[in-house]
């Protein structure tokens, strides 16, 4: 692991599944690359806790079941928005990237006959869930990390980009609080790969790690690159609300409703047939989610804001089969005697930087892959595409990177970097120990803010009123955080600064974009717009940075570019 | 977030954490009073501790807290444990780093891997 070194011909930032592939790829292609992450290497990222479905074509079904047939799959599920040149290379490549990380310890699980074993979900018009039981993505950071330990890749670890840099030609380096070594550093290189993941820790209550708050789309929208598709935040229709151990845990509901499992409201009764003519057992995740949170706002609610799910019926096999039934006996859960209370919750950030098929953004050697980018899904995202979506475009962003490099060539060194202005504001007023609030207690507020208004189900007046917090925390709050800590080494206290500071900002782009789409669509839900508007909303939202940091939106007919 | 969950029942826990410095080789235990929800995880009873009393508590954060990764190993109560699938079992309780490996501060340690 190499540490002193500051220049690099490729700079990937975050060490999720897109992340490290990525890097792979850069280095399997001659670059030199630097692995920057916030987090620890294995472990950090949406990608670990993935548990099961990596949706890829084989041709097992026939004729029909062709990429062509994959990636028309994905254009219907995203209602109109889904970039058709995205979901090619997705469809394609899928099914390649799945055998190239096989050699590196990905053991899929196979049928008698040598095939993958692959399983059902709805939305895909063949069987294509291929998986390593409920594993599957901790199994692939494992072995994405031993295949990236065989190369020369330098790794900096707890170490959060800042801020990218940037002239005319297009992107330096970047700025990153290295909080390992205690010190703000310039990482120097002609093409810098943004995989940060999503922004879903800007709602009280998500799925994802915590640390999943929306860096990059800040960090890009702040170097001038377009970001689309933000209003577009995907809901896991069943996520535990109670007890308070199992907040946020998602609940596998759709593939234990054909086995006899029912979605109750909180009176006890079925209601989905309420809100959709489609059988329960075949329904998308947002049409679950939709119904749940309807049934909800009308006040047939369970205590916790939620609906039940019954599987005291399923047999324990079954149930065994879809859900980490360990880890619901520590918690002193049993899904076979308990009912349990969910309510649908934020899970996958479908819009985000805008990217063609090979991962380049607009601005000229910045590339991104995976949940950070934006245009694959649409408006909506299908169940078990996120994996695969961070194997094909980590491997193209990797590639397209190191290519970019080489025609550049090599920055000169970084070495230390001079503290930006905030952040060095936050370091001298240190003395203010003791003073409230501190970045822990603001970010809490933006998150309940976020929970309150820009969750599952929004109008107008919802969005303005958490516009309102956010602007609040940006003009008093922000600007008088300080740190306790002195110096700069694990100061946990800085890493939440800029973490709030990249979250305070995708969480306005989110709320801009949702506010300005007064339509519903896909996985956006407006109350005061409750039906989709047709083909006068089937464009894209793309956000550029304008002056201090305020977003100008265009609004992109599909098709029309 | 679930210490601000509306409606819901919560007691007061004394809890003793282990707090090192960055640059330390020693530390000691120090002692908080922290409101949780009943039935809450350690990590969570962490993160309750943070927002009500010190900011600058460094403990494993950053990771799945659905008991499938494995990076929030703790000593709790003198035991090797996840916190993320560790209930909070009384009103008393003592946390402190894994054993065998080093301590970057406080409650987090070099994980395997890094
Ligand atoms: C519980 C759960 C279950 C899921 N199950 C499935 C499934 O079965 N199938 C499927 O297809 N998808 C699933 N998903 C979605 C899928 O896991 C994610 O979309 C995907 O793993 C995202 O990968 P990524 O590499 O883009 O981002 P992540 O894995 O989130 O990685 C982001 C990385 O960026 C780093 N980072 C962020 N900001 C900074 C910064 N400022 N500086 C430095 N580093 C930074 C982070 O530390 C992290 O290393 C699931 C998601 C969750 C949460
Ligand atoms: S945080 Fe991943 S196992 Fe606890």
């Amino acid at each position: 692991m190499t540490t002193g070194r500051s220049s690099f011909d490729v700079i990937v930032i975050g060490s999720g599944a897109a992340g490290l592939r990525a890097a792979i790829a850069a280095a399997e292609a001659g670059a030199s690359v630097c692995v920057l992450t916030k987090g620890s290497l294995l472990y950090s990222g949406a990608s670990a806790s993935a548990n099961f479905s990596y949706c890829a074509q084989f041709g097992y079904f026939g004729p029909e079941d062709t990429p062509a047939r994959y990636a028309a799959d994905i254009l219907d599920s995203g209602r109109g928005l889904a970039v058709p040149a995205l979901a090619e290379r997705l469809a394609v490549e899928a099914g390649q990237e799945a055998e190239a990380v096989d050699p590196w310890g990905v053991p899929w699980r196979r049928d008698p006959d040598g095939r993958y074993n692959v399983a059902t979900f709805g939305g895909h018009s063949f069987r294509r869930a291929i998986h390593v039981g409920l594993r599957t993505g901790t199994v692939l950071m494992v072995a994405l990390g031993r295949r990236l330990a065989a190369l020369d890749v330098a790794v900096r670890d707890y170490c959060a980009a800042v801020e990218l840099l940037r002239d005319e030609q297009g992107i330096k380096g970047v700025l990153a609080l290295d909080l390992r070594h205690g010190a703000v550093v310039m990482l120097r290189a002609p093409s810098i790969v943004l995989a940060t993941g999503g922004n879903v820790a800007m709602y009280a209550l998500h799925t994802n790690p915590d640390e999943v708050t929306g860096d990059g789309h800040a960090l890009a929208f702040r170097a001038g690159a377009s970001l689309i598709d933000l209003e577009f935040i995907q809901s896991y229709p069943t996520v535990l609300v109670s007890p308070p151990a199992a907040r946020g845990l998602h609940y596998p509901t759709g593939r234990l409703l054909g086995f006899g499992a029912q979605l109750l409201n909180g009176k006890g009764e079925a209601f989905f047939h309420n809100y959709e003519t489609v059988p329960i057992q075949k329904a998308t995740r947002d049409q679950l989610a939709r119904a749940m949170a309807l049934e909800v706002a009308a006040g047939r609610g369970s205590p916790n804001g939620g609906c039940y799910v019954d599987a005291r019926g399923v047999d324990p096999a079954t149930l065994r089969d879809v859900h980490f039934e360990a880890y619901f006996a520590d918690l002193g859960l049993d899904a076979g005697r308990d009912l349990l209370e969910v309510a649908p919750t934020p899970h996958f950030t479908i819009g985000g930087v805008r990217i063609d098929a090979d991962g380049a953004t607009d601005v000229s050697g910045l590339f991104a892959a995976g949940e950070v980018t934006g245009g694959l899904h649409g408006a909506n995202r299908l169940t078990g595409v996120a994996l695969p979506e961070t194997l094909v475009f980590g491997a193209a962003a990797g590639r397209a990177a190191a290519r970019h490099a080489a025609e550049r060539g090599r920055m000169a060194d970084g070495g230390n970097a001079p503290v930006p202005d905030w952040l060095g504001h936050a370091l001298r007023i240190e003395v203010a120990t003791g003073g409230e609030p501190h970045v822990g207690q603001v970010s809490a507020r933006l998150r309940e803010a976020m929970q309150a208004g820009a969750g599952v189900l929004k109008s107008s007046a919802s969005l303005r009123a958490a516009l309102a917090v956010l602007d609040a925390i940006e003009a008093e709050e922000l600007p008088r955080l300080s740190s306790r800590q002195g110096g700069l080494r694990l100061n946990w206290e800085l890493l939440q600064l800029v973490e709030l500071r990249h979250m305070l900002l995708s969480a306005r782009l989110h709320c801009l974009a949702a506010l300005a789409r007064e339509e519903s669509r896909g996985a956006h839900l407006r109350t005061d717009y409750p039906d989709e508007g047709g083909a006068a909303w089937a464009g894209h939202l793309v956000a550029r940075r304008g002056p201090d940091d305020s977003a100008a939106f265009l609004f992109e007919r599909v098709g029309a570019a | 977030m679930s210490d601000s969950a509306p409606g819901r029942a919560t007691i007061t826990v004394a809890v003793r954490v282990w707090r090192q410095a960055p640059d330390a080789t020693v530390g000691r235990f120090e002692r908080y009073l922290v409101e949780i929800a009943q039935g809450d995880h350690v990590l969570n009873l962490l993160a309750a501790l943070r927002r009500q009393h010190d900011p600058t508590l460094c403990y494993p954060d950053h990771f799945c807290k659905i008991g499938t990764c494995g990076a929030c190993a703790l000593l709790v109560d003198g035991k090797p444990a996840l916190g993320c699938r560790t209930l909070v079992a009384g009103d008393t309780i003592e946390i402190a780093p894994p054993r065998g490996r080093a301590i970057l501060a406080d409650l987090l340690s070099a994980a395997s891997g890094t």
